[in-house]
């Protein structure tokens, strides 16, 4: 069995014989099958050369540098990650992995919102949402394998009966779309404001018909669930308060950061004590002159105006695939896919952690690239 | 995936009965449920209707591939969610601790699986349409992306 | 009516980027590959949307915001709100990255990854 880490669900159920790979989904199976395809070789400023050069250089270019910025690291592991935030401590640079989910996944580490596994919701949750997410796209195979589909233990009649599945978005998205029987899509303009409608109707107030009929589903059981996404976290801006007490008033809450090891992040990044920053915000002020950029193409994600000032810095890039971002980088320093070509522990959208289960064999991958250049200061 | 008005609309339209039936609408319908062939048609074979035979070729290609049960899979629509093989309700029942409970399907011989990423159709003799004959939809109702499709409903 | 659509063939429409799967496992496969630009170089709208405005399934438009604009294939579905635009995340809805964006039909090509690329240095 193989671990799948083409998103956070980190599926472990996956069977590889020869060129056949079953249950993966399509973006996992693709991640797997396609590893050898757009690989990246040692470069500096654009010319070939050899990893050892390559991490050398890197090491004169942060020597040289003011400030730098470490961005990305979502698909590297545990381990990786912990050498990160050592290189971190020890250049004083900015930490992100351009993840938006910091501030609740550090409310999840603190106890402060109620969260629970996926198993949990496997077998006992009823009522499931999904906020501002469309997960059939991000994260596959998560409604079939973990939370409305499959059977569990309180749960044995299926999803027509035993589940109640509640999308929230503001277009009718795939998985809006699957709301059907014992469902129920409600569109939305103002996160905060149905928020508000649904803790008005918990408290026996006065509400929309669609918020108060989840409102009587949800009353039918103690174990409900809350998942969400980007889009919700877009929605509720810096106000979580209300989140938070219609959360504790609904059940439990689980994130839904399709980037692999972005809870990981997160963890590493709080138990290092290091405050999350965040890397646009940065190139806006200019306050950095240099970002080491890990398994992650900003170019392919930032807006233009951001991003052409990223294109500015200096820039190392970790990569094992061929990115935007490396094809403009000062150094390209190639690396093992994660999972596939090198182990480590990984966490779950969950905070459930997972062991790899690699199947082939690398001489570099994140971590030991990060040590050398550690090493090398 | 064609419908009998698509096809329809490219036959001669003359209704001359060659092929049998009463009506080109008819023998549309029929294409489209495999109960005729396209050779049937006469006048389609005519230089003349060259171009339009070779539209319905393309389209019949679709339904060619459909199963003995009237399933059909359009790879290029699906993305191994997997939804599909854990709702199936003979999945469920012959493999409950696998599909059923959300894994990848334990059956040696399912009627679906996803490999390589898409699901693939193994073994339609288990489906619930082929023997009972009853009418399941649950798999095609639990693809948002319209991946799986069944002729009659065409 | 129809004689009149041409004159309306340019329409400006809110931008929603979203996570489209299929682009996803191209993007980690190969983003200078033909595959990237067929699933990431789109624009959908609404099929009600591209009837008032003459647009058609398949046509490749000229999308601008602010004063950016690339050539992107037009799709229609009921995945985009009526008066919406949905572009899959990728460099093309970054560099294209605005509350609002135009569209309008073009004689041009479909713009690469490259020449994209070529604007941010
Ligand atoms: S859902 Fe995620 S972890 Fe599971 S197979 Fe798909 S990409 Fe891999
Ligand atoms: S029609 Fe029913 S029995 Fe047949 S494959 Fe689909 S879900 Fe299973
Ligand atoms: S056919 Fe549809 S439901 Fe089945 S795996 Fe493919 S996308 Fe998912």
């Amino acid at each position: 069995m193989w671990v799948c880490t083409g998103c956070s669900c980190l599926c472990d159920d996956i069977e590889i014989e020869g060129d056949v790979i079953r249950h993966a989904c399509r973006i996992g199976a693709g991640l797997y099958l396609n590893r050898s395809v757009a690989r990246t070789e040692p470069l500096i400023d654009g010319k070939q050369t050899d990893i050892d050069s390559a991490i050398e250089r890197a090491v004169e270019i942060l020597k040289d540098s003011k400030r730098v910025a470490i961005y990305g690291l979502n698909n590297s592991t545990l381990e990786a990650q912990k050498i990160a935030m050592k290189l971190a401590e020890k250049i004083s640079a900015y930490v992100d992995n351009g993840s938006k989910f910091g501030k609740l996944a550090e409310m999840i580490l603190r106890k402060e919102i109620p969260s629970t596994t996926l198993e949990n919701v496997k077998d006992y949750a009823y009522v499931i949402f999904y906020w501002g997410c469309d997960i059939h796209n991000s994260m596959p195979r998560h409604m079939s394998r973990y939370t409305y589909y499959p059977r569990g233990k309180k749960r044995q009649r299926g999803y027509e009966e035993d589940r109640f599945l509640v999308v929230v978005d503001v277009r009718k998205s795939h998985t809006a779309m699957l709301a059907k029987k014992n469902a129920i899509f409600i569109k939305s303009d103002d996160d905060r404001k149905i928020i508000r409608e649904f803790l008005t109707a918990l408290e026996g107030g006065i509400a929309s018909g669609d918020v108060l009929r989840v409102v009587k589903e949800i009353k039918k059981s103690d174990f409900n669930v809350i998942f969400g996404g980007g889009g919700l976290i877009e929605g509720l801006g810096n106000e979580l308060e209300e989140f938070v007490r219609f959360v504790s008033n609904v059940g439990y809450f689980i994130p839904t950061d399709y980037r692999t090891n972005s809870m990981g992040f997160f963890k590493s990044l709080f138990e290092a004590g290091i405050p999350k920053a965040n890397l646009e915000d940065l190139l806006i002020d200019e306050a950095v002159d240099t970002a080491i950029i890990v398994g992650s193409d900003p170019l392919d994600s930032m807006p233009f105006d951001v991003a052409k000032k990223l294109a500015k810095l200096k820039l190392i890039v970790i990569d094992p695939k061929v990115s935007f971002t490396s094809k403009i980088a000062d150094v390209v320093i190639p690396s093992a896919i994660s999972g596939v070509e090198c182990g480590g522990r990984m966490l779950r959208s969950d905070f459930t952690e997972v062991e790899l289960k690699p199947i082939f064999k690398s001489e570099f991958d994140d971590a030991k690239i990060l040590k050398s250049i550690l090493g090398g200061l | 995936m064609p419908s009998p008005m698509d096809i329809y609309k490219l036959l001669p339209k003359t209704n001359c009965k060659l092929c049998g039936e009463q009506t080109c609408m008819s023998f549309a319908f029929k294409l489209i449920k495999k109960e005729k062939k396209l050779e049937d048609c006469k006048p389609l074979f005519e230089p003349e209707f060259e171009e339009q035979r070779r539209k319905i070729e393309e389209m019949l290609k679709v339904v060619e591939k459909a199963t003995e049960t009237g399933l059909i899979v359009n790879e290029d629509l699906c993305i191994g969610c997997g939804n599909c093989i854990v709702v199936c309700p003979v999945h469920v029942y012959e493999d409950p601790e696998g599909a059923g409970s959300g894994f990848g399907i334990r059956l040696e011989k399912p009627i679906l699986r996803v490999e390589n990423g898409i699901v693939r159709v193994i073994d339609v003799s288990l489906c619930r349409r082929y023997k009972e004959k009853t009418i399941c939809v649950a798999c095609r109702e639990n693809c948002p992306t319209s991946a799986i499709a069944f002729l009659e409903e065409l | 009516m129809l004689r009149f659509a041409k004159f309306l063939k340019k329409v400006e429409l809110k931008l929603i980027t979203y996570r489209d799967g299929f682009q996803v496992s191209v993007a980690m496969k190969d983003k200078f590959g033909e595959e990237f630009v067929e699933k990431s170089a789109i624009v959908i709208i609404n099929p009600n949307t591209a009837k008032t405005f003459g647009f058609k399934d398949g046509q490749i438009v000229k999308v601008s915001s602010n004063e950016r604009c690339a050539n992107l294939r037009l799709k229609v579905s009921e995945i985009a709100p009526e008066d919406c635009a949905l572009i899959p995340k990728s460099i093309y809805s970054c560099y294209l990255s605005s509350d609002k964006i135009t569209i309008e039909p073009t004689d041009g090509e479909i713009t690469t990854p490259n020449e994209l690329l070529e604007r941010y240095t």
